[in-house]
């Protein structure tokens, strides 16, 4: 009598273990990869063709790849030559802007990102957030535009690249 | 007391100066604002009018019957420089129309097969689609035109080293150069055994969906439409004949002659619009499938009916009403995308209307005829579509 009262207080659940093709990864791929036919064919097929493209394109895109090096380079090198983006890196950012201003972009960038990202807690929506946003967008045309306290004045003609996206873009989204 | 009050408001009606009524207030208003239109639109209209004479610039568009002076790269009409304005438009519209319209059906279709694999129950076939949906979607459609052209222009080498995958088609920078059948009256024939093959089958559907409802028997309708469609063309190609002969493209000096050519820009056009579209139409058959609830797929498994009758019965034509609507946006928006084609140098209406509008000058003329061009088609699509959903619509009482 004492056996059975013992035994019911266990937990039944940690005697029998369920089978291992039920749980586990191989119970995963059973039931998501392999469930019918159909499917079986369909990952068998997907298996072998990721298996057939994926390791070239690897290959060229990451191992045979150049980062840093100058030009002449490329054209003997096997791989991707991702070279032509850091040589660039200015001129693909901040666009047609003159070359010794562009820490004014620099900033206005940083001071929308960082508006936005504070902005994200929705607890944080107050009157002072909104005053903060307004004042945020007078400095960001005023460190694009130049023109008062000393920094020189930068036509909207040559404003482009990056800072020209967000601003357009966020404006942009949030009027519409 | 009554007729006191009476009396009293006959004898004194309101009397008010001529601008304290507010109807007489309203209509002064309106007519002072439509005189300021009026003359806005007049000052704008004589503006431009005197300006284009001082740059003597002609308009209307009489332009039409002048001589065109301009190639275009591929037409499908017989066209040349010493055609008229009128002709080279015309080539322009063609063309547009021809992307649209296989680009509209192949997006379609691999929307509509990207959205079922996005649903399925296996987890690679899932997630693959997911990939594809998010990283197609994300991406401008000009920047995948241009990725596309840089591949078939840039990477693909010249004629005389052109891939061979498979024998008959060749690809090189000049374009995809494939052997497609020579002519023979029997393709004709074909035709029309086609042609009759989708009458028939549209008669046999009417007829198997009449005995469907007063019997309950299902008849094999897809079956038998496959083998109509497929089998009657099949037999008239063997009973007349059987022509074998094709028009290999072969490499005469720089280029290919025969066979037929598909131009890098075309495919270019194509690949870019029907890959970025479809994802969006994807996500568009996901949402119209999901929009079904799970419960009917369920009363529907427990009554015995088999996945295809499901899906055709109960959970298509709920979910055509959600698909339908968003889906004449997708199409509409690849007919104006298509317009993109000018930065990649497919000779489309826009691209052939800014050549028109640079050498005769007439920029107002040309972009309003761009723009009813344009229009004319998307009301003619979305009437279509909106046809089509009317029928599609769920009868009720």
């Amino acid at each position: 009598m004492e056996e059975i009262s013992h035994n019911t207080q266990q937990n039944p659940a940690d005697e029998i273990k369920p089978p291992v093709t039920s749980v586990g990864i191989i119970g995963w791929m059973k039931n998501n990869l392999f469930n019918n036919a159909f499917n079986s064919f369909l990952t068998v097929i997907i298996l072998l063709v990721l298996w057939k493209t994926l390791p070239p394109l690897i290959k060229w895109a990451f191992v045979d790849s150049l980062w840093l090096s100058p030009g002449s380079e490329c054209h003997s090198a096997g791989g991707a030559c991702w070279s032509i983006i850091p040589s660039n890196i200015r001129f693909i950012i901040f666009g047609f802007y003159p070359h010794e201003l562009q820490w004014r972009p620099l900033l206005a960038m940083m001071l929308l990102v960082g508006l936005l990202f504070y902005s994200q807690n929705r607890n944080r929506w107050n009157k002072y957030l909104g005053f903060s946003w307004i004042l945020g967008l007078f400095f960001m045309g005023l460190l694009m535009r130049g023109g008062l306290f000393g920094l020189a004045p930068v036509e909207s003609t040559q404003w482009g690249g990056l800072p020209l996206t967000f601003l357009l873009a966020i404006f942009g989204l949030t009027a519409a | 007391m009554q007729e006191n009050s009476e009396k009293t408001a006959s004898a004194h009606p309101v009397k008010t100066s001529f601008f304290n009524d507010p109807d007489n207030r309203s209509i002064l208003y309106q007519a002072g604002v439509l005189l300021m239109v009026g003359l806005l639109g007049y000052y704008l209209f004589s503006n431009t009018l005197a300006n284009l004479e001082r740059q003597s610039i002609a308009t209307g568009f009489g332009f039409f019957e002048k001589e065109a002076s301009f190639e275009i790269g591929e037409s499908l009409i017989p066209y040349s420089a010493a055609d008229r304005y009128i002709k080279a438009l015309l080539v322009g519209v063609l063309n547009t129309l021809k992307v649209s319209f296989i680009g509209i059906i192949l997006t379609v279709l691999l929307g509509t097969v990207i959205g079922v694999a996005r649903l399925s129950s296996n987890w690679l076939v899932s997630k693959l689609a997911a990939v594809y949906i998010e990283f197609f979607q994300d991406i401008p459609v000009l920047l995948q035109l241009f990725f596309w052209y840089a591949i078939f222009y840039e990477i693909f080498p010249s004629p005389r080293q052109a891939l061979n995958p498979i024998n008959g088609l060749y690809l090189c920078n000049r374009g995809m150069v494939f052997a497609v059948p020579e002519y023979h009256p029997a393709y004709l024939y074909m035709m029309f055994a086609f042609l009759a093959g989708c009458m028939v089958v549209t008669i046999l559907y009417r007829w198997a969906k009449k005995r469907r409802e007063q019997t309950g028997k299902f008849f094999p309708v897809f079956r038998t439409a496959v083998a109509v469609l497929i089998g009657i063309p099949i037999f008239v190609w063997w009973t007349a004949g059987a022509p074998t002969k094709m028009n290999v493209p072969e490499l005469t000096g720089f280029n290919f002659t025969g066979g037929m050519n598909i131009s890098p820009e075309f495919g270019a056009l194509l690949l870019g619009l029907v890959l970025y579209t479809a994802a969006f139409v994807a996500e568009i058959v996901r949402a119209g499938i999901q929009s079904v609830s799970h419960g009917q797929t369920e009363a529907a498994m427990s009554i015995g009916l088999k996945s295809a009758h499901i899906l055709n019965l109960i959970v298509l034509p709920q979910a055509l009403r959600v698909i339908i609507p968003p889906l004449t946006s997708q199409m509409l928006n690849l007919l104006k995308n298509s317009s993109l084609a000018v930065a990649i140098g497919y000779p489309d209406f826009v691209s052939v209307a800014n050549t028109t509008i640079n050498q005769t000058g007439q920029a107002i003329e040309g972009v309003a005829l761009i723009m009813v061009v344009y229009l004319f088609f998307s009301l003619l699509t979305s009437a279509f579509m909106n046809w089509y959903n009317k029928k599609m619509a769920l009868v009720e009482r």
